[in-house]
């Protein structure tokens, strides 16, 4: 059954058997590869307006998880960001999550020369550290299985940590395992939702079992603009255009992509509301009904 | 002291990039900029179908995915002259705008005004204040009310893309997404909140005060005016940044480009021709001191100094290639072409726009200091204000025209030439396509950041970046600020690790 945010934190804080609890502090390293920082960007919260969306900051503060390093929010410079990695990799440093965002690239002819970090290729950094990690979670469709970078004819040589497209393989091989037992976890979409990542953090942080399914993402992968219950993408509904399919392993080799759905005719407008009190309700209530939110 | 190459970074900016400088004891004596991520975004598109640039483009970047998506639909419509609805183009100026409020705060506080916290500022009589405002990460009492009210003015993007970033809610005619009471209340909802904070913690004023700001004088005069002008985030920001002279460094090259934005909706319809925009395009020439027009065909990319295979001078967007030819050895450095306008480098961003656009505050302090990091920040701070009533404006005039569409339906073509410009929120960023046979057969993007963080050209002229870091003197290379607060000014949409090389030595390491 879907659970919904509230009901999974109640149950999350009633289990109390997170990494905390367990005496073992919570760390996260935010790597960002071939990435357009969409996922980045999307953790910072974006819900209809006036809603108070949880986002990335709330989450660590109120799970006790030390953030080591994020590229774009971290007060910390890459090369402090260096040394960090040095640590982790010396296993001076616990790593319990390793987030990646953005595709892994290769090339040119495989030296992972297009996207380097300190000199290094990143994809060497990225497989090194992998192993060190209790979990690794691919945030957004580029790290699960390559993405947009990855679509013919592949310039940069792009794969997914453990998927190129829908094939098993990847940078790290599908028989790959993290320190904790598991594949990397695919949550998939483009961008990822916020809530989606944030609450499958939450279950690896509370040590529960997470079903993946033959993509290994979780279930708490959805389309876009869901309701939840019947998980099928809102997007062609609400905004007009058909499901580009985002959170699968495929994306973007549908050709053509882009397909709009014509929505019917709004009402009458007679059967609406006057117009103008619209312009003078400052802050008024109006905020709490208004867009659909993103998942 | 013996010559060593000193490492140093920088941190939140968005991307990858290296800076690489030569150092003459404390003064900088040459710089690279050097972008070290290739992902092939225009060979991507090579041979799909027009509209896939719809869904592509848009993820180029996470932080201005509607301005991608705005200008893709742009190209398409010049290509195949579709007619388009007026009301679009309303949704469209609307989406746009509230990212640029929103890119505007997070950088302005997320990224640049963080660095007043630095150590090295102890001393300064506003340390305190600053700490109290911006204290990283996210700890001062703006950046913590930045995340919060950003991501509500993004509420009117998903109001009619349902998502942000990535939504693909633009196509050539007009826009997917229905218009209906609900989303415009949510938008003057959200604009008033907005609104209502800036006026409270940004500006320590009502906007119709601010507005009335016409030249320098106007404004110190506002400053001295009152504690809560003084105190305000723009007062803070304003007396710190003057008090350690940023007014007085990274001026780059004297002249500014922009390529024009939100277009006049009535107006905008083919052969668009005249490009009506609430912010007009212009070339300000800085020898001559005139504001020209502009013309698209006067743009020509560079690769002499990246890794491209070289085709010889500067080629216009849609003759132009991007074949990545990566060589270590030699004396290429970059992934990012080198964009020059009637064959000179130029600066683009929120400042260049409006003082294009004619803006009297900024212009009387750019005619009095030129381009600077100072009031490249400063922009950051003036520009929302002005936006968000033109925002307001525009849901108004929605409400006028509630009963007419906001797509109209027309067949696409096979074959066309199109080039799509719009004013995102760091500058000016087009795309150039050609389409043959129903199918992409060139597409090329420049972003303002590859005008900005260009490269030498084939004259071996530097990039805008590069030449702002000549002649910037750096107190402690360990921490250097004063050469983050140059970076950040430019909102650099790139992941900066600067390299210092000292004492003449150059390009020896690294990529
Ligand atoms: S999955 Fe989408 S949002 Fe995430 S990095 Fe890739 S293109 Fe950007």
């Amino acid at each position: 059954m879907y659970l919904y945010w509230d009901q999974l934190k109640q149950e999350l804080s009633e289990q109390g058997q997170n990494f905390r609890g367990r005496d073992r502090e919570a760390t996260l390293l935010w790597m960002a590869c071939g990435s357009c920082n969409g996922e980045s960007m999307a953790i910072l919260g974006a819900e209809g307006p006036g809603k108070a969306g949880y986002n990335l900051l709330d989450f660590l503060e109120d799970e006790g998880v030390r953030l080591l390093w994020h590229p774009s929010l971290s007060e910390t410079s890459p090369r402090e960001a260096a040394t960090i990695i040095a640590r982790i990799l010396a296993a001076e440093e616990e790593l319990a999550m390793l987030c990646v965002e953005g595709s892994i690239i290769n090339g040119p002819h495989g030296s992972g020369m297009y996207d380097t970090f300190d000199g290094q290729p990143k994809r060497d950094i990225i497989r090194a550290l992998c192993d060190r990690a209790q979990y690794v979670i691919a945030m957004g469709t580029c790290s699960a299985f390559g993405g947009i970078p990855a679509a013919p004819p592949n310039p940069s040589e792009s794969c997914g940590l453990q998927f190129t497209n829908e094939q098993p393989g990847g940078l790290l091989g599908p028989e790959w395992r993290s320190r904790a037992g598991l594949p990397v976890i695919n949550v998939a979409g483009c961008p990822a939702d916020a809530q989606t990542m944030i609450k499958t953090m939450s279950l690896v942080l509370a040590g529960l079992p997470l079903e993946l399914d033959k993509f290994n993402r979780p279930l708490t992968v959805g389309p876009c603009l869901s309701d939840g219950i019947t998980k099928r993408c809102g997007t062609a509904q609400k905004v007009g255009y058909a499901c580009v399919g985002c959170i699968g392993a495929k994306f973007p080799l549908s050709k053509p992509m882009f397909r709009q759905v014509e929505l019917p005719q709004r009402e009458l407008p007679v059967l609406l509301p006057p117009r103008a009190p619209i312009f003078m309700i400052p802050g008024s209530d109006a905020a709490g009904n208004g867009a659909p939110c993103h998942g | 002291m013996a010559k060593q190459i000193i490492k140093m970074d920088l941190n939140r900016v968005e991307g990858d990039l290296e800076i690489k400088l030569e150092v003459d004891d404390h003064t900088v004596t040459d710089a690279w900029c050097v972008g070290t991520m290739y992902r092939g975004f225009e060979q991507i598109l090579v041979g799909r179908a027009p509209t896939d640039a719809l869904v592509i483009t848009p993820r180029i970047c996470g932080i201005c995915s509607t301005s991608q998506l705005y200008a893709a639909t742009s190209a398409l419509e010049v290509a195949f002259q579709t007619p388009l609805a007026p009301n679009a183009t309303r949704i469209r100026n609307l989406c746009l705008m509230a990212e640029a409020v929103m890119s505007d705060a997070r950088h302005t506080f997320l990224m640049f005004a963080p660095d007043f916290c630095n150590p090295a500022y102890r001393g300064q009589p506003l340390y305190g204040e600053a700490l109290e405002l911006f204290e990283p990460p996210f700890k001062g009492r703006v950046a913590r009310e930045t995340v919060y009210h950003s991501k509500q003015i993004l509420g009117i993007v998903i109001a009619f893309g349902g998502q942000w970033p990535h939504a693909t809610y633009m196509m050539p005619g007009g826009v997917t997404c229905p218009l209906t009471e609900e989303s415009l209340a949510a938008c003057l909802a959200a604009i008033d909140d907005y609104t209502q904070w800036y006026e409270q913690t940004v500006l320590g004023c009502r906007c119709e005060r601010w507005l009335g700001l016409n030249t320098m004088a106007d404004f110190f005069a506002w400053l001295d005016e009152t504690e809560a002008h003084r105190h305000s985030a723009v007062g803070v920001f304003a007396r710190f940044g003057r008090a350690l002279g940023l007014h007085q460094t990274g001026q780059g090259t004297p002249h500014l480009l922009s390529t024009g934005c939100y277009y006049d909706p009535e107006n905008w319809q083919p052969p668009f021709t005249a490009r009506q925009c609430l912010q007009p395009a212009g070339f300000y020439d800085g020898e001559t001191d005139r504001i020209e027009s502009f013309d698209q065909r006067q743009v020509a990319e560079h690769v002499r100094y990246s890794w491209y295979a070289d085709y010889g001078g500067g080629r216009h967007p849609w003759e132009g290639e991007t074949q990545p030819d990566y060589q270590p050895d030699g004396d290429r450095y970059t992934y990012a072409k080198a964009p020059r306008y009637q064959d000179q480098v130029v600066q683009l961003g929120p400042l260049s726009d409006l003082v294009i656009a004619g803006d009297r505050l900024l212009t009387s302090f750019f005619q009095a200091e030129g381009a600077n990091t100072w009031l490249r920040q400063f922009t950051r701070f003036h520009r929302p204000v002005s936006l968000l009533q033109q925002m307001r404006r525009t849901v108004i005039e929605l409400q006028q025209h509630f009963d007419e569409p906001t797509f109209i339906k027309s067949a696409l073509g096979a074959e066309g030439e199109g080039c799509g410009l719009i004013n995102a929120s760091r500058g000016s960023l087009g795309h150039w396509v050609k389409i043959k046979d129903g199918r992409i057969a060139n597409y090329q993007v420049i972003t303002p950041t590859s005008w900005n963080g260009s490269p030498r050209d084939s004259a071996n002229r530097r990039g805008h970046w590069e030449e702002s870091f000549i002649g910037l003197e750096i107190k402690d290379l360990d921490n250097p600020i004063e050469l983050c607060h140059v970076v950040r000014s430019h909102d650099a949409c790139l992941v900066c690790t600067v390299h210092f090389v000292k004492g003449g030595r150059k390009r020896t390491f690294l990529v």
